[in-house]
C-alpha cells in the first residue's frame, strides 16, 4: 500500500550550546499512522517533538509536511497546519471552563455574531458523551488533575481536526482506566487520516499502539521498526547495549595533590572556584558552551587574568602570567583548534615533537637532526602514528595521527598537567580509542589530565570526576555517581532558548 | 629448574599488558589468571592486595602465593610443561573449576584472527579454558600485538565474545578497527 508522508524530518539537528541533543535525526510520519518515539531520558525525544511543534527551530536539516517545506518560527505556525502538541504540562485556561478549553477559538457564535454559550456546553457535553470521558464541562479546568487535564487536551487536539498530534510522555498504562478513552482518541485521529506522535517511557504500551516506533539513543535514531516486529525485550536489549561504554578506563592512581585552586576568579568568568587534582586524575569539564568548559583551562594556560583566590601547584602558589611561563611550570595545553595553536603543518613530524621542549636536545647542527629523528621515530613507534616516511609534513596526516603529533610534543615536553580540549572531535574510531589509550598511559605514570570535551559520553566514560558548569555555577561529579544523565541535567537545566 | 620465577624471559610488551590487566583486578574480586606467559606478567604485576586468584599454572600460583593478601587457589590436573611452564589441565582440572565462579578471568590465546577468533595449540587447554569462560562473570583476554593475524590448531571464541581486551599500540589496524566497531574495550599499551 502506498502511504501518503505527512511529515517528514530529515537530517535534523539540534544544539543545546555546543551540546548536540539530536544529530542526524531522520523520521516520516504516515497518514493515518501512530508512531511511537522511545528512549531513555535525556534521549531527546522531548527536543523532537519541541521542533516539530514550532517550540525553536533545528541548527541543520530540514523538515516537510505534504511535500512542503516546513520551517515553523513558533508554536502558531505548527498550529496553522494542524499540528498540535500535547506536552507533559497541561496547557489549559484554569479560570476558564472544560469546554471553553476544548472549543478554543472555535466557540459557536449567534447570529449576532457574540457566543452561544448554551451550544457550546451542548456540542461539548455531546463530544464529551460520544468518547466517553466522564468529565462536566460546565467545571473551570482549574478542578481537574493532571491526567484530566491532558485528557481534555487531547479532546482538544481532536476537535480542531489536527493533522498531527505530538503526544509528550503520556502515562500510557493499560492500568489506567482512562487508557481506552486515550487509545480510542488516538484512533479517531488517524482514521479520518490524521497522525500521532507520541513519546513514552513505557515500551509495552507503545509497541501495543502504535504502527511504527523510532528508537533514539543520544540523539540518534537507532532504530526504525514496525511494531509489530519488535518486543519489550530487543528494545531494551537495544537501549541497554553495553556496547554503547567502549571506553578503556582504567582505575585511577591515588598520586599526590597537584594543582590546588582556592577560590579562584578569573576575568573570564570563573566565580571562586575551589578545587584539588591530584597525580594520576582525569578531570573532565563540563558545560554547555565552550567559554565555560575553557575558564579554567585559560587561567592555567596564562590565557586569562586571575582576578583573585590563588592557584597552587605542588604546594606553592603561583602566577601564570603567559602560556610560555604555563609551558615552564609543566603545564601543557592542546587546542581543539590543532592547527592554529601549535600543529606546524609545513613542517614534518620530528619538528613538531621536539618544538615544545627545544633546550632538550642540547646539540647542535646535524647531530641535532639526528637527534631529533631518534626522539620521532620513538614516538612514531610507540603511539603508532601512521607515516610513510619521518619526512612527511604533518599537514599530509589524517586527523587521528596529528593528535597523536600533538600529544607526543607534550609528552616529550614532560609536562606532568596536560590540557586537553575535544581531544577526539571529528576522530575516527580506532584513532579515539589510540587516543584513550594514551590518556591511560599518561596518567599511570602520573600525570594529570584535564578534558575540555563537549562529549559527555567520553568524559563520563574516561574520566575520574567532572568539574560541571551550569550557567558559571560550578559543581563537580566523582565516580560512581557520575553518570551521563546527572552531568547533563545539571549543566542544561532547564534547556532554555533565548 | 623448572619452577625458574626470577628469570625475566618476556618482553616488553607481554609485561606492559600485565601492568594493565592488573589495573583491571579489584580489591575483593576472586580472578582466574591463565597460564600463558603473558598471565604469569599480570601475575608478577598484581599488587599485593585483597584478592582470591584461581590458577591452572604452578608459575602463577607460586608468584602469587608469595603476596600475602591474595588467597590463590590452584586447579589439580595433569601437569604438563608448555613452552616451559607448568600448568595443569584435563578431567581433573576441569572438574576442579566447575566449582568455582569468578568475577574476572585473565585468559590468553596463542592466535587471533577475525576470521576464525582466537585460537589455541593445546586441545586440552582449550577445553579447560571454556570451562572456565562458563564459570566467569567477564572474560578479559590479554594478547600481545604478535599474536594477532595469527591462527593455531583449537578454537577457543570468536573475537566478539568477550569484551575487553589487553593488547599492544602496535597491534594491527585492521583488529582495533574491528574491536572498537564491535564495541569492544581496547586496552593498548605502549
Amino acid at each position: 500500500m502506498q502511504q501518503h508522508v505527512f511529515l517528514e524530518l530529515s537530517d535534523i539537528t539540534v544544539r543545546y550550546g555546543d551540546v548536540e541533543a539530536l544529530s542526524g535525526v531522520g523520521v516520516e510520519i504516515c497518514r493515518g499512522e501512530i508512531v511511537g518515539v522511545i528512549g531513555e531520558n535525556g534521549a531527546g525525544k522531548t527536543t523532537l517533538l519541541n521542533i516539530i511543534a514550532g517550540v525553536f527551530a533545528p541548527e541543520g536539516g530540514s523538515m516537510r509536511v505534504d511535500g512542503q517545506a516546513y520551517r515553523p518560527r513558533t508554536p502558531a505556525d505548527a498550529d496553522r497546519l494542524g499540528i498540535v502538541s500535547v506536552m507533559n504540562t497541561p496547557n489549559l485556561v484554569g479560570t476558564l471552563s472544560v469546554a471553553e478549553n476544548v472549543m478554543h477559538d472555535r466557540y459557536p457564535r449567534n447570529r449576532l455574531g457574540m457566543i452561544d454559550w448554551r451550544r457550546l456546553f451542548g456540542e461539548c457535553r455531546r463530544l464529551f458523551q460520544e468518547l466517553d470521558i466522564p468529565i462536566d464541562p460546565s467545571i473551570p479546568a482549574d478542578r481537574l488533575g493532571m491526567r484530566e487535564k491532558r485528557l481534555v487536551e487531547l479532546v482538544r487536539a481532536y476537535h480542531s481536526g489536527a493533522q498531527l498530534v505530538l503526544l509528550d510522555e503520556p502515562d500510557l498504562s493499560r492500568e489506567d482506566e482512562r487508557f481506552p478513552t486515550t487509545l480510542n482518541l488516538l484512533r479517531r485521529v488517524t482514521a479520518r487520516g490524521g497522525s500521532v506522535l507520541v513519546t513514552t517511557h513505557r515500551i509495552q504500551t507503545i509497541l501495543e499502539i502504535a504502527d511504527r516506533v523510532t528508537i533514539l539513543d543520544n540523539g540518534r535514531v537507532r532504530l526504525t521498526e514496525r511494531s509489530a516486529a519488535l518486543d519489550q525485550e530487543a528494545v531494551l536489549k537495544l537501549l541497554d547495549d553495553p556496547r554503547k561504554d567502549v571506553y578503556p578506563k582504567l582505575r585511577a592512581l591515588a598520586g599526590k595533590p597537584v594543582l590546588r585552586l582556592e577560590a579562584l576568579a578569573t576575568r573570564g568568568g570563573l566565580n571562586s572556584l575551589s578545587l584539588e587534582v591530584r597525580g594520576g586524575e582525569i578531570l573532565g569539564i563540563a558545560a554547555l558552551t565552550g567559554d565555560q568548559r575553557m575558564w579554567l583551562p585559560n587561567a592555567l594556560y596564562g590565557l586569562d587574568e586571575v582576578i583573585s583566590g590563588e592557584i597552587r601547584l605542588h604546594g606553592q602558589r603561583m602566577r601564570i602570567p603567559d602560556p610560555a611561563a604555563a609551558v615552564r611550570l609543566g603545564i601543557g595545553y592542546l587546542s581543539e583548534d590543532r592547527v592554529a595553536w601549535g600543529l606546524q603543518s609545513g613542517f614534518a613530524v620530528p619538528e613538531n615533537i621536539t618544538l615544545s621542549n627545544l633546550g632538550k636536545i642540547r646539540v647542535r647542527g646535524l647531530l641535532r637532526r639526528r637527534e631529533e629523528l631518534r626522539v620521532a621515530r620513538g614516538y612514531v613507534r610507540r603511539f603508532n602514528i601512521r607515516v610513510r616516511s619521518l619526512s612527511d609534513k604533518v599537514s599530509t596526516l589524517s586527523t587521528g595521527n596529528q593528535q597523536k603529533v600533538l600529544l607526543s610534543r607534550w609528552l616529550f615536553s614532560n609536562c606532568r598537567i596536560l590540557i586537553l580540549e575535544e581531544p577526539t572531535k571529528n576522530i575516527d574510531g580506532p584513532s579515539r580509542n589510540e587516543i584513550y589509550n594514551f590518556m591511560n598511559a599518561y596518567v599511570q605514570r602520573g600525570g594529570t589530565l584535564l578534558i575540555a570535551s563537549s562529549d559527555i559520553d567520553e568524559m563520563v566514560g574516561m574520566c575520574d570526576r567532572v568539574l560541571a558548569f551550569r550557567a558559571g555555577a560550578p559543581r563537580v561529579f566523582a565516580r560512581p555517581e557520575m553518570t551521563k544523565s546527572a552531568v547533563f541535567s545539571y549543566i542544561a537545566g532547564k534547556p532554555q532558548r533565548d | 629448574m623448572l619452577l625458574n620465577l626470577n628469570a625475566d624471559l618476556y618482553s616488553a610488551e607481554k609485561r606492559q599488558i600485565g601492568r594493565v590487566a592488573a589495573n583491571l583486578v579489584n580489591e575483593g574480586e576472586a580472578v582466574f589468571i591463565g597460564s600463558g606467559s603473558t598471565c604469569l606478567c599480570l601475575a608478577r604485576e598484581l599488587p599485593d592486595m585483597r584478592a582470591i586468584v584461581v590458577t591452572n599454572s604452578l608459575h602463577v600460583a607460586a608468584v602469587t602465593a608469595s603476596k600475602r593478601q591474595v588467597s590463590t587457589v590452584l586447579l589439580g590436573g595433569d601437569v604438563e610443561l608448555a613452552d616451559g611452564l607448568l600448568a595443569s589441565r584435563g578431567m581433573y582440572a576441569e572438574e576442579n573449576i566447575r566449582n568455582m565462579f569468578v568475577d574476572k578471568a585473565f585468559l590468553s590465546a596463542q592466535g587471533a584472527s577475525i576470521a576464525v577468533g582466537y585460537t589455541m595449540n593445546s586441545r586440552e587447554q582449550a577445553a579447560l579454558y571454556k570451562r572456565v569462560i562458563e564459570r566467569a562473570a567477564e572474560v578479559v583476554m590479554l594478547m600481545d600485538y604478535s599474536k594477532f593475524g595469527r591462527r593455531t590448531l583449537v578454537p577457543l571464541a570468536p573475537l566478539t565474545a568477550f569484551r575487553r581486551v589487553v593488547s599492544n599500540n602496535q597491534i594491527d589496524e585492521k583488529y582495533r578497527e574491528y574491536y572498537v566497531e564491535n564495541g569492544i574495550k581496547l586496552y593498548t599499551s605502549p
